[in-house]
């Protein structure tokens, strides 16, 4: 299980659910970069993409490994955010086709001689998501369950690695009860392939006016909490499978031991770009056929 | 089609007088509206009474009901049968059709999830006792035991609501029954707890040195002693203390307070004031994420930032 090579017969699914409520105007930073929180999670989002497109490409080619979508959520509705009308997955190749103008920042660095200079970050605009409104996650995370649902379901996609979602939220659900969420994330999760359940991670971002916990995927079995919140997070999010253990604790630079759970709380900005990783590294397993 | 969307149940709770046929004078407070596994919910008045009503958004829904009430006994004080209304509600959309609402008349007290930080020890396990007796006695099952689904009223009678799992044949709550004993140890206030300190019963909060803690949102629950208002972790730990006269619930991180001389404010949930306790009145749009504040008769739109957008006028 969790073991299918990546190949344009066989491709995978990733999705990226991303709140945008207005608690995502408070300020994140990346290295030295402090922007509001939906800012750095679309850049995060934006570089994401440009290098899914780069591990999938061959001489002039992208070749189709993947499908994607990027969801996000606020003021009571859904909606994708990537270019094109498209209302769910996109395949790579094909979102390559509406590659947006390259965009540079600048993020203040420190050089090995103590020296600032401004470095700079090329990236593609794929998505650019604004803040504002209450925080529907039940609406995304059903509306995510349908598309997986029916990637799932073609035949095509039978023996694909199983489809990855990432949820990236700083808040709690406005939009239903915590039985409904339980039972929309497991719906999620109980998606396949011949390969293995979808992986869904949750992954809370840290806000400047949150305490210091911080816990990236917990030991499954000594995970324990207090708060209803966290609890529930926890229970929505996969059991992170044997075989991708080592990556994990490799990329996440984990120092307990498995079993991992896939939910990080109070994540950095820096460690939501570790997590996401996940999802670029399985890239490694492409095999150019 | 017997079910609805979640949408189709906001637009009627929105306008009852032309979504719904013989409950017209319903009127919804749709702050509480939200949904669970089966159904979406909103509490509601009914010729003055306290209701709660259920609009089914999954197909299985309505017989869940039907189950459950054959299971509910006829007359009990602890869990009444749940009144299905069939093709009261008007679903509009690309095709409308009518579909059934369910309706439970909400008993006056506390959820068990106030009532733990309420009362003492002894009073909640004598109410437990006194509900697992009756069940038993009925030979049912609720299945869906939780602080939230139980009022506690001023005579420490225990009221299920939401009841649509129950079954018969008692003895599917043990666990529930155990998990609930465990946060009354928890929780509850000792039995040598200061008499006068007591919250008791249903007196204006704040009156009599009382302490009432009400459902979280968003982490963080807020709290009323004789001081007035303040707010906690999930845990337990004081964030802000009691020194607000009043005070919304979290909603995107952000708080309307009001203080004791009657000044409003806006704050974070580390307590820092974004908005300074200097205004008659505010109020905060989660949609935009600003504030409309009034000062003098005069009002100004302030961003999530607390920055003043407009000129008062």
């Amino acid at each position: 299980m969790y073991r299918q090579p990546i190949t344009h017969k066989e491709r995978t699914a990733i999705v990226f659910i991303v709140d945008c409520s207005i608690s995502m105007l408070q300020p994140a930073k990346l290295g030295q970069l402090v922007r509001p929180k939906i800012e750095i999670i679309g850049l995060i989002c934006n570089l994401m993409i440009d290098e899914l497109i780069l591990r999938a490409s061959r001489g002039n080619d992208v070749r189709n490994y993947y499908d994607i979508a990027v969801l996000g959520y606020s003021r009571g509705r859904v909606e994708s955010l990537l270019p094109g009308d498209s209302e769910g997955f996109i395949a790579i190749d094909k979102l390559t086709e509406m590659m947006p103008m390259p965009k540079t920042i600048y993020i203040e660095q420190r050089d090995a001689d103590g020296r600032i200079f401004n470095a700079p970050i090329m990236f593609h605009e794929w998505i650019k998501p604004l803040a504002a409104g209450s925080t529907p996650m039940h609406e995304a995370l059903a509306y995510a369950h349908t598309l997986v649902e029916k990637w799932c379901r073609n035949l095509d996609n039978r023996y694909s690695f199983p489809p990855m979602v990432f949820h990236i939220t700083d808040g709690a659900c406005s939009d239903a009860d915590e039985a409904a969420l339980l039972d929309v994330s497991s719906r999620i999760m109980q998606t396949h392939t011949e390969d293995g359940n979808t992986l869904l991670f949750n992954i809370h971002l840290s806000s400047d006016t949150w305490n210091d916990y911080n816990e990236i995927f917990p030991n499954a079995k000594k995970f324990s909490s207090d708060r209803r919140d966290r609890t529930i997070l926890f229970k929505m999010s996969s059991p992170i499978p044997k075989t991708l253990e080592a990556l994990v604790a490799y990329l996440l630079s984990l120092k307990h031991r498995g079993p991992y759970r896939g939910v990080a709380f109070n994540t950095s900005p820096c460690e939501l770009l570790a997590i996401l990783n996940i999802g670029t590294e399985s890239v490694n397993n492409i095999r150019y056929m | 089609m017997k079910e609805c969307t979640i949408t189709q149940f906001r637009n009627a709770a929105m306008h009852p007088d032309s979504c719904l046929r013989r409950c017209k004078s319903i009127e919804f407070d749709l702050e509480s509206l939200t949904r669970t596994k089966y159904f979406a919910e909103c509490r509601a008045e009914l010729d003055d009474e306290s209701i709660m009503v259920y609009a089914p958004i999954t197909a299985e829904a309505l017989t869940m009901v039907e189950c459950a009430n054959v299971a509910l006994p006829a007359a009990s004080n602890h869990v009444s049968r749940l009144k299905v209304m069939e093709d009261e509600m008007l679903c509009s959309g690309l095709s409308s059709h009518y579909c059934a609402i369910i309706v439970e008349p909400l008993p006056l007290g506390i959820s068990l999830s106030e009532a733990l930080y309420t009362y003492r020890y002894e009073r909640l396990a004598s109410g437990l006792e006194a509900l697992r007796t009756e069940l038993q006695r009925h030979d049912i099952s609720i299945n869906h035991l939780h602080p939230d689904s139980i009022i506690v009223d001023r005579n420490n009678c225990w009221h299920v609501i939401r009841p649509y799992y129950a079954t018969r044949d008692f003895g599917g709550d043990n666990e529930a029954f155990e998990k609930l004993m465990e946060l009354i140890r928890r929780y509850a206030l000792s039995d040598t707890y200061e008499c006068g300190m007591l919250h008791e019963g249903f007196a204006a909060y704040g009156t009599n040195g009382g302490r009432t803690t009400y459902p979280a949102s968003e982490g963080i629950r807020r709290f009323s002693t004789s001081e007035g208002f303040g707010f906690e972790d999930e845990a337990g730990n004081v964030i802000v203390a009691a020194i607000y006269r009043c005070a919304s619930d979290f909603l995107e991180d952000r708080a309307v307070v009001e203080s004791h001389n009657g000044k409003w404010g806006v704050i974070d949930r580390l307590g820092r004031y974004i908005i300074g306790m200097e205004y008659d009145y505010i109020e905060f749009d989660v949609d935009d994420g600003t504030s409309e504040v009034r000062l003098h008769d005069q009002t100004a739109t302030f961003d999530y930032f607390g920055q003043q957008l407009t000129e008062w006028q």
